[in-house]
């Protein structure tokens, strides 16, 4: 009987993974904490281990967008998430600061302030660049009672969450694309218009006349023309606004997980790392060391391999199932619910399938050569050879790839896998050590694939990853 | 709640639950037992190893650049116990090469029903090892107890043992913990009864008689 490669469909009951329970960080440095995390002992105190400390992280601030029609609490709703936060650095910036602002001639009654186009948000991409740099950046003041940007600008230091705040958070594709959280604050229309008047009117120095007619004119048909069609893109709907104090809580409970996340899984919730034990960093210092003799380098690569291969496995839809045990007793367990096929890039996957074949007996393995033109060194990388196993798009896949570098390869197999039909929810790269940049590299091209490393590692200049292991296919096979 | 600190359950993933679903179902054949038992200790054995010292280690990869890691620089050995623990020899041996095994027969005397050691072999400087004591399965905790003495006996210090099932029972690990406080219990999953037999429920039958192939 073989599990691994036996399709059940019926009644699929797709279980999460309990998050490997142990929790992970990053594998360069040895954190204690994540230690006792992980063996739910303090290691330190028992004097068997000397920890260091865990390295601040380099991932950049967690950006989180909030939208919602003019006057449904979003700026009331970022304040209690920046309250619950506590004493996080938490930067907010309101789309309103924006704002282009009437020439001099323009009558404000006539304008569309809810217009994409009154927006400035190539000068908000500007910024929010600089903040994802972790530098400062100006932003300019807007007065709402002149219509017009004030000649002063307001300096935005970085911080670990920036939010931004507006109505048209979500309206241009590569702001949307730059969040990690989408929040759609939605609100009941009579209560939005309310509270519009109360405020436009109270200290934004206008009559309740020409707060109605605005609101008729464009406040009403903008909110459906841009701004209720961008809720589709809101992870999160929070209806009744800022009252919804559950939605709040769930959603400042999920930006402190994030946050406790020192690294890349913050970003990329389908990354797993699995190296922040003592035992996976100890294979790492063997075979990373360029003195360790080949015989020690493939068995200790080998060990890693079917470490990460069982962890790949777990990534897979489990359905529930209930066996009887000799004793006559019931054990309400799991079985896997999925057909599972592999592909090796090679020549450094080859060398990932014995590790994998140990855990899945007659697993079907494609193969896929991906290099740049001999004959054209400038060109890009491009499939050269390849043989895959059929029926694809009904499996799940894991992807061989030992090295993920700049990520290219990768990311050209993953295409020539969706091309022939996978699924990419479906797609599993297995890697023994991914440069940061390639896992970004692999994300941005494609967030549903899911990617198992033991390390994170980073891009050299020179295309390297570095510190690494070197060439692995080379030291694998002794070439 | 198990006492003391030192108890670790691995992480449970639905991958190790999907394999122990296999191996506690009756209807599992003879090869597909051994085949998933064996993957369940390998992680099990794997994520023990956590639990040995390990001191820093800097070492030159090919690429010049310093990386940060640890060593295992502990001196180890494997003790079994004879028959289901030399289940777990050959995961042991395959990520520990060389690794040396020594082995403890204890069976249960027919009248009184208590355990009674028959045999042990160990290396001269047992009391010089961190080790690892191999039973698939933690029932009573009777056979274990006797054991850890006989490894105390033979000069191991306490906190250096490591006792590694695959199943145990709630009981049996409170009954080894009472006796043996400093020692480190590592295990892929907790049942929570014993029968009246002395078996683990809902368990997985008799483990070395299903490893094995003598049902």
């Amino acid at each position: 009987m073989e599990m691994e490669t036996r399709c059940d469909k019926v009644g699929v009951v797709e279980t999460t993974k309990p998050d490997s329970a142990t929790c992970q960080s990053l594998v360069t440095r040895l954190a204690f904490t994540c230690a006792k995390r992980l063996t739910g002992v303090d290691l330190e105190s028992s004097g068997l281990v000397n920890w260091t400390e865990a390295e601040p992280s380099s991932v950049g601030p967690f950006l989180i967008g909030v939208a919602g029609g003019s006057a449904s609490g979003k700026t009331t709703v970022c304040n209690k998430i920046m309250q619950g936060l506590g004493d996080r650095r938490c930067v907010m910036i309101a789309l309103d600061w924006f704002y282009k602002g009437l020439e001099d001639e323009e009558d404000a009654s006539s304008y569309n302030f809810d217009h994409p186009d009154s927006l400035d948000f190539e000068l908000l991409l500007l910024c929010l660049e600089k903040l994802i740099r972790g530098q400062s950046t100006e932003v300019p003041c807007y007065d709402f009672s002149t219509h017009k940007r004030l000649p002063v600008k307001r300096l935005i230091t970085p911080g670990e969450v920036v939010i931004i705040e507006g109505i048209l958070t979500f309206y241009p594709l590569d702001i949307r694309n730059m969040l990690h959280m989408k929040i759609f604050v939605d609100e009941d229309p009579d209560t939005c218009l309310c509270r519009r008047i109360r405020r436009d009117v109270s200290s934004r120095g206008r009559t309740i006349e020409s707060v109605l007619s605005q609101y008729e004119k464009f406040v009403k048909p903008s909110y459906e023309e841009f701004i209720a069609p961008t809720k589709r893109y809101a992870d999160i709907i929070v209806p009744r606004g800022a009252e919804n104090l559950v939605a709040i809580d769930l959603v400042i409970k999920h930006i402190a997980l994030k946050l406790s996340q020192p690294d890349l899984r913050r970003l990329y919730p389908n990354l797993v790392i699995m190296g922040d034990n003592p035992q996976i960093q100890g294979l790492h210092s063997v075979f990373r060391d360029r003195e360790a003799s080949r015989e020690d380098f493939i068995f200790h690569a080998d060990r890693l391999i079917r470490l990460i291969a069982e962890e790949g496995l777990s990534l897979l839809p489990f359905q529930q199932s209930s066996v009887y045990t000799p004793t006559g007793d019931v054990y309400h367990g799991f079985k896997y619910s999925a057909e599972l096929a592999s592909v090796s890039i090679m020549r450094g996957g080859d060398a990932m399938e014995a590790g994998l074949r140990a855990v899945c007996k007659n697993i079907c393995i494609g193969k896929m050569l991906i290099a740049k033109d001999p004959l054209d060194p400038s060109s890009d990388r491009k499939v050269i050879y390849c043989k895959l196993p059929s029926e694809l798009s009904q499996k799940h896949v894991f992807l061989l790839d030992p090295i993920l570098g700049t990520g290219k390869t990768a990311v050209k197999a993953v295409e020539e896998l969706l091309r022939r039909g996978c699924i990419e929810s479906h797609i599993i790269i297995l890697s023994l050590v991914a440069s940061s940049e390639g896992v970004r590299s692999c994300f941005e091209h494609f967030p549903q694939l899911k990617l198992v490393t033991s390390a994170i590692d980073h891009l050299h200049v020179s295309g390297r990853v570095t510190p690494g292991l070197g060439e692995f296919a080379d030291r694998y096979f002794g070439t | 709640m198990i006492p003391g600190k030192s108890v670790h359950v691995h992480p449970p993933t639905s991958q190790l639950k999907a394999l122990m679903t296999i191996i506690r179902d009756k209807d599992t054949n003879s090869s597909d037992f051994v085949f998933y038992a064996d993957r369940i200790i390998r992680l099990v054995i794997e994520f023990a190893l956590n639990f040995l010292p390990v001191q820093q280690k800097i070492v030159t990869t090919p690429t010049n650049a310093q990386y940060e890691g640890v060593e295992f620089h502990t001196k180890i050995l494997g003790v079994s116990i004879v028959r289901a623990g030399e289940a777990m020899e050959s995961a042991l041996r395959a990520v520990c090469r060389n690794v040396r095994i020594g082995k403890i027969l204890i069976q249960r005397d027919e009248h009184s029903i208590k355990p009674c050691l028959y045999y042990s072999k160990l290396p001269v400087d047992t009391s010089e090892r961190h080790v690892l004591l191999m039973d698939p399965m933690l029932g009573t905790g009777g056979t274990a107890i006797m054991a850890l003495q006989l490894l105390l006996q033979a000069g191991v210090k306490e906190e250096r043992i490591i006792l590694v099932n695959i199943l145990s029972s709630r009981d049996g690990i409170i009954q080894v913990h009472k006796e043996f406080p400093r020692i480190t219990i590592i295990t892929g999953e907790i049942d929570e009864h014993l029968n009246d037999s002395g078996f683990i429920v809902p368990g997985c039958g008799d483990f070395g008689d299903r490893y094995f192939g003598t049902l």
